[in-house]
């Protein structure tokens, strides 16, 4: 009895059923492999057929109304990405603090309204690529070279006091760096500082930055990053669809450079 | 002060101003902790009375995403604002001074 139940547990298994879930496996595995996304749709995206963009137009140069129309970097931006889409925009003109519960609710499909990437909301939606950089610049007037402003010992550097700016200086000081402070209530202070000579260096804001070369046609600054913070667009996490659209019409926007030409037109 | 009141002690236990770049209601960083510390220097002049000046707020234990955010102090991650330094350094009697800031700069 012990040697039959022996000659059972080692009995070869029949080799065509071997074979058969080898070629299984590997079948499931090449599908895998090979298997193609299915591509976004757009009625699928947007059902409405339209694409609706909640924006706090109270935040120029990004979006403001004007009385009626709502103009702005973030609408040139929407429009753009619809026109890439050739589907119809409407805008829906909310407070600032408002915009998230209209965006989860499904009251828009979008938020694009000059808002920073927020990790901690990435639990409800998810973010396109940035499309614009307003972190911290520092600028120096435009013949210094590259190296002047990464060394920039000694210098006197203007800036808001008690803004971003100025914890950034202080980490620099931390990290040794010998700094002359030039405090100014404001950060447009801070590039006139630089723009008469008082100062070597001003830390701004990018937005700050290029306005302020927009009313000074005749001044410009070399600048470089020292911080980021990124502006995107949301889309509610379960609206996979809509969000490879409008991830897919941005990128074609920065290919095309049409995205340069609407953020040099506002700033 | 009117009713006899003068002698007793008064806490102010919440105050403070608000810098979210998206609120209407908000001022420049540079003026909330020029307005903050200011408070500090009427109040121990002017009002004897007031015992204590209490900011709304040090740290909120976790982030709102909505502008009472920018009411405290230290971050929910505890990094340090600057206003938080300001004040550091005005409670250690550092950089006192009528203005905290360089008047405008003119040309010429």
């Amino acid at each position: 009895m012990a040697a039959a139940a022996a000659g059972w547990l080692t009995r070869p298994k029949p080799p065509g059923l071997a074979l058969a879930f080898i070629v299984a496996v590997a079948f499931i595995f090449t599908a895998l492999l090979f298997r193609r996304e299915r591509a976004p749709d757009s009625g699928r995206a947007f059902p409405a057929g339209e694409i609706v963009v909640g924006v706090d137009a109270s935040f120029p140069p990004f979006a403001l109304d004007d009385g009626g129309s709502i103009r702005g970097l973030d609408i040139d931006l929407a429009s753009a990405i619809a026109a890439e889409l050739n589907m119809p925009v409407r805008f829906s003109n909310i407070g600032f603090y408002a915009l998230h519960d209209a965006l989860i609710s499904g009251a828009v499909d979008l938020l694009i309204s000059a808002l920073r990437v927020d990790p901690a909301r990435m639990v409800e939606l998810r973010y396109t690529a940035s499309y614009f950089d307003n972190g911290l610049v520092i600028a120096r007037v435009a013949d210094a070279t590259q190296a002047d402003i990464e060394s920039l010992r000694k210098a006197r550097i203007a800036y808001e006091y008690a803004s971003s700016a100025d914890a950034e200086i202080r980490v620099w000081e931390e990290d040794g760096r010998s700094i002359q402070r030039l405090p100014y209530e404001l950060p447009e202070y801070a590039l006139d500082a630089l723009r008469l000579g008082l100062a070597d260096a001003a830390i701004v804001d990018a937005t700050t930055l290029r306005l302020y070369q927009s009313d000074h046609g005749d001044w410009t600054a070399r600048y470089k990053y020292v911080t980021q913070d990124l502006y995107a667009i949301a889309i509610r996490i379960d609206r996979v669809d809509a969000a490879k659209l409008v991830g897919g019409a941005l990128d074609a926007l920065k290919e095309k450079g049409e995205l340069a030409r609407i953020i040099d037109k506002w700033l | 002060m009117n009713y006899g009141d003068g002698a007793k002690p008064a806490f102010v236990t919440e105050f403070g101003w608000n810098d979210h770049p998206r609120w209407t209601g908000a001022v420049r960083p540079s003026q909330r902790s020029a307005y903050t510390i200011q408070s500090f220097d009427l109040a121990e002049a002017n009002w004897a009375w007031v015992e204590k000046l209490c900011i709304w707020a040090l740290r909120y234990p976790a982030d709102l995403l909505s502008y009472p955010d920018n009411f405290t102090l230290i971050s929910a991650d505890f990094s340090k604002k600057p206003i938080y330094f300001a004040l550091q350094d005005y409670a250690r009697g550092w950089n006192r001074s009528e203005n905290p800031w360089l008047p405008p700069p003119r040309a010429g």
